[in-house]
């Protein structure tokens, strides 16, 4: 029998402690206790701020989307309901709203026009330089964010929830407001869309830059 | 069989992840002991799968203090009251704008209904009159032929033509102006 070795059961007993901590200090923010608030926005902002990064790709546009999503769950604390899910999959929720908000103020294509014509980027390594070499000069960090740009926001949206967050894909499904099979269905095209991007960025065989991953961790 | 005989590319990525139902998962764990191909494309769905979940939550990480940063603006915002709610206990009281036009709009038809002018004309009954007095109402004669002029006398008094029937007679008028129509005109 083949499995994956991938095994996220201990990320979800993470994730359910991590939401029974977040339920009482929601409990406490309703009571009005005083720094509640403070401690709650602590535990949270973090994750929604890199929500809202990799999907819009953009610091200053993330630290808006934090700002409105956090007011708005402050305000509607009340109208969080436990039966319906955790509650970073509620501020998640708010978080790809507001983003989707923020993409259309900006009223730009999802891709930067200096992205589609490689303006302002180092030219892509000669294919006689060493593999090395280039994840040395572009780490794979710089390589993955400059892949996740050429992405259509729902694809980088399904990307972001799954791989940056850890969600299942019924909670993507909930988050994104579409059925499960679509959730599946947009990793799969963003694995598709990655394979392409890193290979077209690097000049080398995808494969290989996954096995120089693998390597540095 | 049908199941090793149709690849299962579009699922590795869920297999991978490992968020296949149980009954899916069994039927591509068959698929992949039988297929070379797919399994060397699981490795790859796997690796990437792998780098994303380990890589992706690095990426967009706040810098120290940049969210602390924010805190104030946000706690000074929770605690403003949002315009909507500011204006509900007014709101409460009035219907809403909708309703209210509606109301208005239904007014001011009924009002111009009842004391208004018609919104269109209706034509007035044409009163009785006999159609030769209509023959004779506009009598043209051509003073010269040649030139084409037409020289239309003016309208005919009612006196010159009611009588003859009876009808109640105006009081005397001066004799009609004799008007000239260019052809040109």
């Amino acid at each position: 029998m083949i499995t994956s070795n991938t095994d996220h059961k201990s990320s979800y007993s993470h994730n359910e402690h991590e939401d029974g901590l977040l339920q009482a200090l929601l409990a406490c923010c309703l009571a009005g206790e005083e720094g509640a608030q403070a401690e709650f926005y602590e535990a949270v902002a973090p994750g929604v701020y890199r929500l809202a990064y990799s999907i819009l790709l953009d610091r200053l546009d993330a630290e808006d989307v934090v700002q409105e999503s956090l007011v708005y769950a402050f305000r509607n604390l009340h109208r969080y309901d436990s039966a319906r899910g955790m509650i970073r999959t509620w501020l998640y929720t708010i978080t790809v709203s507001r983003c989707r908000n923020a993409r259309r103020r900006k009223w730009l294509p999802s891709t930067a026009l200096s992205h589609l014509l490689s303006l302002g980027q180092e030219p892509s390594a000669p294919l006689d330089h060493t593999p090395e070499a280039a994840v040395a000069r572009m780490g794979v960090r710089d390589a993955l964010e400059k892949a996740l740009a050429t992405l259509s926001p729902r694809l980088r949206e399904a990307v972001a929830l799954r791989y940056g967050q850890g969600l299942t894909y019924r909670e993507m499904a909930d988050v994104l407001d579409c059925p499960q099979k679509t959730a599946e269905s947009r990793v799969r095209l963003a694995h598709e869309a990655l394979r392409e991007a890193l290979h077209a960025a690097q000049g080398i065989d995808a494969t290989l830059l996954e096995e120089m991953w693998s390597f540095q961790s | 069989m049908l199941i090793l005989s149709q690849h299962v590319t579009d699922l590795l990525p869920a297999y991978a992840d490992r968020q296949l139902n149980p009954r899916r998962r069994a039927r591509v764990a068959k698929h992949l002991s039988a297929c070379a191909q797919c399994r060397a494309a699981l490795t790859h769905e796997s690796r990437l799968a792998r780098d994303l979940t380990g890589t992706l939550p690095r990426i967009g990480q706040p810098r120290p203090g940049q969210l602390a940063r924010l805190w104030p603006a946000i706690r000074a915002e929770i605690k403003r009251v949002p315009r909507r709610q500011a204006i509900q206990p007014i709101a409460a009281l009035m219907p809403s704008a909708g309703l209210l036009v509606a109301a208005l709009l239904i007014g001011v038809l009924g009002l111009s209904v009842l004391f208004g002018n018609p919104g269109h004309a209706s034509a007035a009954p044409n009163p009785f009159v006999p159609s030769d007095i209509h023959a004779t109402n506009t009598p043209v004669r051509t003073d010269s032929p040649d030139d084409g002029k037409v020289v239309a006398l003016a309208e005919p008094h009612a006196s010159q033509t009611a009588n003859a029937y009876n009808l109640p007679m105006p009081s005397p008028a001066p004799p009609p102006a004799r008007k000239v129509v260019s052809p040109l005109r």
